[in-house]
């Protein structure tokens, strides 16, 4: 007994040493889910950059992304498949619109993990930093730049603070952040891309290889910061904000060998299939055709690349011969062009290869029809210097009928195809946009699917806009000449005719319907143009003159026999002062425990 | 033969005793008018064991005797004398000797000295201290129903607790509640359920790994005075379940066991042949295909419920073996259950072992353990084949003319490609659906008495359960993809260390004090990982060999499948209970509770409770009162969590987003989805109970009532954050109330007492209760989440929709036009309730919720000789239930469904909208039902074998009956009216579904599912 009992008493003793060691057992240690302390390892940043570049996919090449910078310009108006698109025409955007997620929500992820990075990166102790972690803080700089940049253009001034403290990683829940000023939002972007393209600890100022293609460097950062100043410039009317712009894109034109950026030697090839890590590329948002990264198989994914699909055309309906194939794409049919994009902007459809290499105005039946065999052409659009040199109306009407395909003028309506159909019908068919179009299909089976999206990068940044940028900074401070010489060398390499400083002055006695024009020609489409208009104070005008009732044309007028169809009036687009600024969420406001100021307008 | 000549040893000794009685009373009654006897006779208990050391007085006298071994007596007393005889745990009984010599006497168990000792978690207590409101339940009640598991026969036994169905398939699990909701958690998490302690270990594997009849009590913990011992983990109530321990009489083999058959309750109500034909032409969406005009032109019709179901069975099996003596007992047993149901693949069984052991090692040192290993098969959990089965069309051709399944039933229908022949799962081959589990849990103690009073008590418990599913389905039972696999591995362990400190002492015989210090630490892991594939390269591969399924990564998802959760619990507890003189007892609790789920700096909370009661009947003044054998009042109050908070849900979590640099290959980033959050905290339950207990004439009828409120506060709710701070996920915070007042009346007694102990008998035991939930704030000024159906004023669980007022009829066309166009005669019609005298949203209101009005219990128990009879019977008055079943009835005029009077132009009715709608609009009203009925579970006669023809057997008691469960169908009941078999709920709503009733998530609804059984059992109970 006595053995028992002195057992009973070692146990006893043992489990009171137990009770002071047993703290661990509150300790936590999740196995099958990642904690934001993962961050603090070298592998947690380098995933963190990864998100931190993944979220722009939400916006580029997405439809959200299009609606917000390529609806409701003077380039594009709605197509058949979103008619009377908000964004296209202005009337009743509202802050409950779900396009504007795909900016406001995204950024801010983007931006935290970008904070997590710049503010964790260097707390690392040595043995868990990557070799590289100067360039992973660089580069998320440069994401955190480019999405305030975004998001300062779109909604104005935003939030600096996401819940822990100025541009600090967030590590608890808050409802109260609070709206700062669009110039302090501009320090902020400008610090951030100061920092990245310094030469010590910035952004490397090599080129990324293709194998890691995406990554920026200093020439994205450089052309970056030559944007903001010349944005901020507009804004405040600053010339020494112009004059950054402009000696940072010099920077990047004048050493373009040592930053590995040149031009293209010829337009057309700019945006061809495969060409997305040209010389002439400054920033893209990868995609590739891994399916499990990239879900290019489900397309109308959120974060697929649908560029290929928005501005495609109606072509597989009313046009004998032709049915959905890869070659041609899958219509999704959301922005057409206006008349003044297509009779105006590309005006020189001869010379300028700007045209052709943007648009897609012929297709070559890929079935067979009545009267048209397989490679017949089975619809043409007609440009306008064509239809121009037709004696009269009838004279073309009668050489359309002429014609076994289906054809459309910029001006008249054929008698046989197009009577009696209604305006979005019309809105079916128009030149389309080929600047983003995917054949190849890197999965096996799916060859013959047009239904795949695409998986082409997205080009964000590229040279060419580097003279655009140079030329309106110049324009700005007075430099005209300087300025035609940037022009020129795009103009140039387009084979457009050169421009003299005589050409510049347009209807306001400025340079600036000019540079937006060339603006036009050379990056439609891109994903800048909402901003195009709105840093040169020229949208609402533009929009009304050119994206509204003004051209009487197919593209957007309902036509029954030259008269518009009663009952059925035009929407035409119809920004305001207000529409400088894209309202904020709603859910994001309601969702704020103190006020948080909505855009004039949109409450 | 020489053993069979032992049997009847006993019987010589009994006969020559009745005969030297007999010769006795003819030489007394011959030779004098003394009026003396010698009486003799033995003393048994009601489940015939003879009963020694019983004493036996003649009244007001001081002459008596006392029973020997074999529970016999003899002795001379005045023969019209009365005797008394008394025994410890029995009732006292009077018997007028009536010139009788020979007097077998069966003493009836003394219930209220039975239940004296109630279980109370780290302990027991006689049942006058008891200050909390605890429901005991015996084992007779345990073992009463065969199931398998004891939440299941336990439905409708126990005020205030609710025992549900989850689902009708066998081997599920039940949902408990007890006192109703608190939490607004997840309908199916850990934040409504109770805490189950299996002899004196947190328990958390399944119930249904349980023999029910190694269980020799359940005790039920209700109020927060008496949960607080359990702190944290206690709002949601506690379960105790006590197993069978040895005796101290010798050995004893037992076998108890029964075999039912079962078959389904009843069919589905489905259109007939013409019934269908007539809908079908009716709606006007589809033709009938050539095979279903030939059955019409044939005159031919399938009942295809009664083709796929086939007879089903239930059997269980059960040997024990226990016994022991002073210093040790011991209790073994194996249990064999199976339960199969009537639809092909549905099967439950279980293999259960248990050891218990207890040991008086010294004087002062008494040690012991619990083993019990379980290992159960369920087969066919996910296999819903109802569904598709009352769709099918009565004319349609089942079989081909060669006897094989007609697999293109739909030829020439518009569901062609859709729809394979369900009779393809009699054949076992072409599916698997399988989990095997196996469950060890062994508990051991060792105590050590210190001083007198003072002991010090370890327990360690350890809880291991292996778990694999696989599932396979062959290609033939898809129609529009191959065969598939998935294969789930879990595995949980965990284990309890509790160290107690136990003084109990009665001082000057009036002050009782028991004073319980406690300090544990527990922790449990538990691990799950899943995989799949499709396009196994042949069927019988199953989900035995993934390298021969596709490799294609989009077909072998493998992300966010796999699970892991640990969590550890650290606790000091101290609990006094003082009593004075039985009359007054005091219960103080102090638990301080540190949990691992909860963050640094913020993991510890404490939990108080008080209660006290108060013995009435043992007052003086009470002692005239001889109304009431028993009265007590208790009056408790204390605080208590749930555990809302999931392991690592403070912590935060990233997600992943994928991302490829380059021309190919891929990478995914991280980033966060939910930030951590240091404030996380329980909520907290405050409860204060108020509780009657009595026993009235000699405690024939006695009883329970209790009053209670219970206020949860920091309830934690999900809430979005603003996109601006760069997080996408939700956050949980710690913002609402809720509210719960209930009663309950437990009754029990003896209507009809017998004069003789083996006359007619009637006992009966009732249970009501009622309770009225509430919500009583959600988050900032917030009056409803319609989102969630969340209503200030409001129980928790409540459906929230339109009202359905009938069906619009011909002629309302206008009040169509103006109040919901686009409605046409033949829709359904919905209430104005906002009288705006348009259709908007705001027509939606609180239908009701799924909380019944009331419930009620009631068994009854009659015994006449070896006969009894009992029967129970369960009613639930009020709430809703939701009906997924009729919500999918679209009358489209495509498949077949339920036989509802759907509305045409010449049966303008107000029950079910017109044909040919693909869904109807409001079809969601269409679910709606009242959720009252009232159910008989069970009907049970049994006969007890007279101990003297099992005496010559060698056999202690011999028991067999016949048992009908399910004998009817419910009454009462709306859905059942409506065409369902069952009104209780046998699912839970899908949420993947996108339901449209607002807020529904994974609640507890009816659906199509298998029907439930009836069943006729043959039972057994033998004791050697």
């Amino acid at each position: 007994m006595k053995k028992i009992y002195n057992l009973f008493s070692k146990i006893a003793l043992i489990l009171a040493v137990l009770l002071v060691s047993c703290e661990g057992v509150l300790d936590e240690q999740p196995r099958a889910v990642l904690t934001p302390d993962f961050f603090n390892t070298g592998a947690g940043l380098e995933a963190a950059l990864t998100a931190a570049y993944a979220t722009n996919r939400y916006y580029y090449a997405s439809e959200g992304g299009f609606n917000l910078t390529v609806a409701g310009t003077d380039e594009y108006h709605y197509g058949q498949q979103v008619p009377n698109n908000v964004w296209t025409v202005y009337t009743s955007i509202t802050a409950d619109e779900g396009s504007m997620n795909d900016a406001w929500r995204r950024a801010y992820e983007g931006i935290n993990t970008a904070n997590g990075i710049i503010e964790l990166g260097p707390q690392l102790p040595i043995e868990e930093q990557p070799d590289n972690l100067d360039q992973i803080i660089a580069e998320a700089k440069f994401i955190r730049a480019n999405w305030y940049f975004v998001l300062v253009r779109t909604f104005g001034g935003v939030s600096l603070d996401l819940g822990s403290g100025f541009l600090a990683f967030n590590n608890a829940p808050s409802s109260d952040q609070v709206r700062e000023s669009e110039d302090a939002v501009y320090e902020v972007i400008i610090q951030d891309l100061l920092d990245a393209i310094d030469p010590t600890t910035g952004l490397l100022s090599e080129r990324p290889n293709p194998g890691i293609a995406g990554h920026a460097w200093r020439a994205s950062a450089l052309h970056l910061l030559s944007k903001v100043y010349l944005a901020r410039g507009w804004k405040d009317g600053s010339a020494s904000d112009y004059q950054a712009a402009l000696t940072h894109a010099l920077e990047l034109i004048n050493n373009r060998a040592q930053y590995g950026v040149d031009l293209l030697p010829n337009y057309v090839d700019v945006h061809v299939e495969g060409n997305e890590w040209s010389p002439e590329v400054l920033f893209t948002v990868e995609w590739n055709g891994n399916v499990q990264y990239n879900n290019i198989l489900d397309h109308g994914n959120s974060l697929n690349n649908g560029s290929n699909f928005y501005f495609r055309e109606f072509y597989v309906q009313d046009v004998p011969g032709m049915v959905r194939d890869v070659a041609n794409g899958r219509p999704w049919i959301r922005y057409k062009p206006t008349p003044w994009m297509m009779d105006v902007a590309f005006a020189d459809k001869v010379n300028d290869q700007r045209y052709a290499g943007s648009f897609q105005d012929t297709w070559y039946a890929n079935t067979t029809a009545p009267g048209i065999d397989i490679g017949d052409t089975a619809q043409y659009h007609v440009p306008k210097h064509m239809q121009d040199a037709f004696a009269n109306e009838a004279a073309a009407l009668a050489w359309a009928e002429s014609k076994p395909y289906v054809v459309t003028f910029p001006d008249y309506v054929t008698s046989t195809s197009w009577s009696g159909v209604s305006r979005n019908e019309q809105n079916k068919h128009f030149p389309s946009l080929s600047k983003f179009d995917r054949v190849a299909r890197p999965v096996a089976g799916t060859e013959t699917d047009p239904n795949v999206a695409s998986s082409r990068p997205f080009i964000v940044y590229r040279f060419a806009e580097t003279f655009l940028v140079a030329a309106e900074a110049a324009l700005q401070m007075g430099d005209n000449a300087a300025a035609v010489g940037y022009i020129n060398e795009i103009r140039n390499r387009a084979g457009a005719l050169p421009i003299v400083e005589a050409d510049l002055v347009g209807a306001h006695g400025d340079a600036i319907d000019f540079i937006l024009d060339e603006r036009t020609r050379e990056l439609t489409g891109e994903q800048m143009r909402w901003f195009d208009l709105k840093r040169t104070r020229r949208l609402l005008e533009r929009v009304h003159q050119s994206n509204g009732t003004a051209a009487p044309s197919i593209y957007n007028r309902q036509y029954n026999g030259g008269v518009p169809m009663a009952g059925s009036e035009f929407l035409g687009p119809n920004p305001a002062e207000r529409d400088y600024l894209r309202p904020i969420p709603q859910e994001s406001i309601d969702a704020q425990t103190s006020n948080y100021p909505q855009n004039p307008g949109f409450n | 033969m020489l053993q069979l000549l032992s049997y009847f040893k006993p019987l010589r000794r009994w006969k020559q005793k009745v005969f030297l009685s007999l010769v006795l009373l003819i030489a007394i009654s011959v030779t004098a008018w003394a009026q003396q006897i010698t009486v003799s006779g033995t003393i048994k208990s009601s489940d015939g064991e003879a009963l020694p050391g019983t004493n036996i007085i003649e009244r007001g006298s001081t002459n008596g005797t006392v029973t020997d071994a074999d529970g016999s007596f003899s002795f001379t007393t005045n023969a019209n004398a009365t005797l008394v005889i008394s025994s410890v745990g029995f009732l006292t009984q009077e018997i007028a000797i009536d010139n009788r010599s020979v007097i077998d006497i069966t003493l009836s168990p003394d219930v209220t000295a039975l239940e004296e000792i109630i279980v109370t978690g780290y302990g027991t207590q006689k049942k006058s201290d008891v200050t909390g409101a605890i429901a005991s339940i015996n084992k007779e009640t345990i073992s009463e129903i065969p199931a398998s598991d004891f939440a299941r026969a336990l439905q409708g036994r126990v005020a205030g607790v609710e025992f549900q169905n989850t689902s009708s398939r066998p081997g599920s699990d039940m949902q408990i509640r007890i006192r109703g909701n608190r939490s607004l958690g997840d309908a199916d998490g850990e934040s409504n359920q109770p805490l189950i302690v299996l002899d004196g270990i947190p328990y958390s594997g399944s119930l249904n790994s349980i023999n029910q009849g190694d269980i020799e009590s359940i005790n039920i913990l209700k109020d927060a005075s008496a949960t607080a011992i359990y702190g944290s983990r206690a709002s949601n109530g506690v379960i105790l379940i006590t197993t069978r321990k040895g005796g101290t009489t010798g050995s004893r083999f037992t076998y108890n066991g029964y075999y039912g058959f079962s078959k389904p309750l009843d069919e589905y109500d489905v259109f007939n042949g013409d019934e269908y034909q007539e809908y079908v032409t009716l709606a006007g969406t589809n033709d009938l295909t050539a095979d279903e005009l030939e059955s019409i032109a044939a005159g031919r019709e399938v009942n295809w419920q009664d083709l796929l179901t086939d007879n089903a069975h239930i059997q269980n099996h059960e040997l024990g073996f226990s016994g022991g003596n002073e210093t040790t007992q011991y209790l073994a047993s194996a249990n064999y259950f199976q339960e199969k149901s009537a639809m092909p693949g549905q099967k439950f069984e279980r293999f259960s072992l248990r050891l218990n052991l207890d040991h008086q090692a010294t004087d002062r040192i008494k040690i012991g353990m619990n083993l019990f290993s379980s290992y159960t098969i369920r087969e066919g959990e996910g296999v819903n084949i109802f569904g598709s089965l009352i769709n099918y069309s009565p004319l349609m051709k089942p079989y081909n003319d060669d006897g094989t399944v007609n697999e293109n039933l739909y030829a020439g229908h518009i569901d062609e490609p859709f729809n394979i022949n369900t009779l393809l799962y009699k054949d076992e081959s072409l599916f698997e659906d399988k989990r095997r589990a196996s469950q060890t849990f062994i508990s051991a103690f060792g105590e050590i008495e210190i001083i007198e009073g003072l002991k010090y008590r370890l327990n360690v418990g350890a809880d291991l359960e292996f778990d694999r599913r696989g599932e396979f389905r062959a290609e033939r039972l898809d129609a529009q993809s191959t065969n598939s696999a998935d294969l789930e591995n879990g595995h949980s362990w965990g284990y309890t260390l509790e160290n107690l400190l136990i003084y109990d002492r009665t001082f000057a015989d009036v002050h009782s004090l028991n004073f319980t210090g406690l300090f544990s630490v527990q922790e449990f892991e538990d691990a799950t990982s899943k995989f799949g594939t499709t396009a196994i390269t042949a069927d019988y591969i199953q989900f035995y060999n993934f390298n021969l399924g596709s490799t294609s990564l989009a077909d072998v998802d493998l992300r966010d499948r796999d699970k892991y959760t640990k969590w550890g619990l650290t606790s000091w507890m101290a609990r006094l209970n003082y009593s004075y003189a039985d009359r007054y007892a005091l219960t103080l609790t102090f638990r301080t509770d540190g949990s691992s789920r909860l963050s640094e700096g913020n993991k510890w909370f404490s939990y108080p409770a008080a209660a006290f009661a108060w013995n009435v009947h043992n007052e003086s003044f009470m002692s005239d009162a001889n109304f009431f054998t028993d009265l007590r009042v208790r009056l408790g109050w204390g605080k208590t969590s749930n555990q809302a908070i999931l392991p690592f849900q403070s912590q935060g979590q990233l997600v992943d987003i994928p991302y490829s640099f380059g021309v190919d290959g891929g990478e995914l980033g991280y980033l966060v989805n939910n930030l951590p959050n240091p404030d996380l905290s329980w909520e907290f339950t405050n409860t204060i109970n108020f509780g009657i207990d009595f026993g009235i004439i000699n405690n024939r009828i006695s009883g329970s009532i209790d009053l209670y409120k219970q206020q949860t506060d920091d309830i934690l709710q999900t809430r979005r954050l603003p996109w601006t701070s760069g997080v996408r996920g939700d956050f949980q915070q710690n913002v609402g109330k809720t509210e719960n007042k209930g009663l309950e009346v437990t009754l029990s007694g003896t209507i009809i007492e017998p004069a003789q102990s083996d006359g007619f008998r009637w006992d009966a035991d009732l249970n009501f209760t009622t309770y009225k939930e509430e919500i009583t704030q959600l988050y900032d000024t917030l009056s409803r989440d319609i989102g969630n159906a969340w209503f200030v004023g409001e129980p928790i669980d409540v459906i929230y929709d339109y009202q359905k007022v009938g069906i619009w009829q011909t002629g309302e066309e206008d009040l169509i036009d103006a109040f919901d166009p686009g409605r046409v005669p033949g829709d359904i019609r919905v209430a104005d309730l906002d009288g705006d005298g348009v259709r908007t949203d705001n027509d939606r209101t609180v239908l009701g919720a799924l909380n019944p009005d009331w419930t009620l219990g009631f068994s009854s128990r009659f015994s006449f000789k070896g006969f009894d009879l009992s029967f129970v019977l369960y009613g639930r008055v009020g709430g809703l239930i939701l009906s997924r079943l009729h919500q999918n009835q679209s009358l489209e005029g495509r498949r077949n469904q339920l036989d509802l009077d759907y509305w045409t132009p010449t049966n303008p009715t107000n029950a079910y909208p017109r044909t040919g709608v693909q869904f109807p609009v409001y079809r969601t009203t269409m679910g709606y039902f009242d959720g009252t009925y009232w159910k008989v579970r069970n009907i049970n006669l049994g006969y007890t074998f007279s101990s003297a023809a099992i005496s010559k057997l060698g056999m202690g008691n011999v028991r067999a009956y016949v048992q009908i469960l399910n004998p009817f169908k419910a009454f009462g009941s709306d859905l059942v009216d409506a065409g369902a078999i069952d009104p209780e709920p046998n699912g839970r709503n899908p949420v993947s579904d996108g339901t449209p009733t607002p807020g529904f998530g994974r609640r507890l609804i009816y659906d199509a599912n298998a029907p439930i059984m009836r069943s006729f059992i043959f039972g057994l109970n033998l004791t050697f």
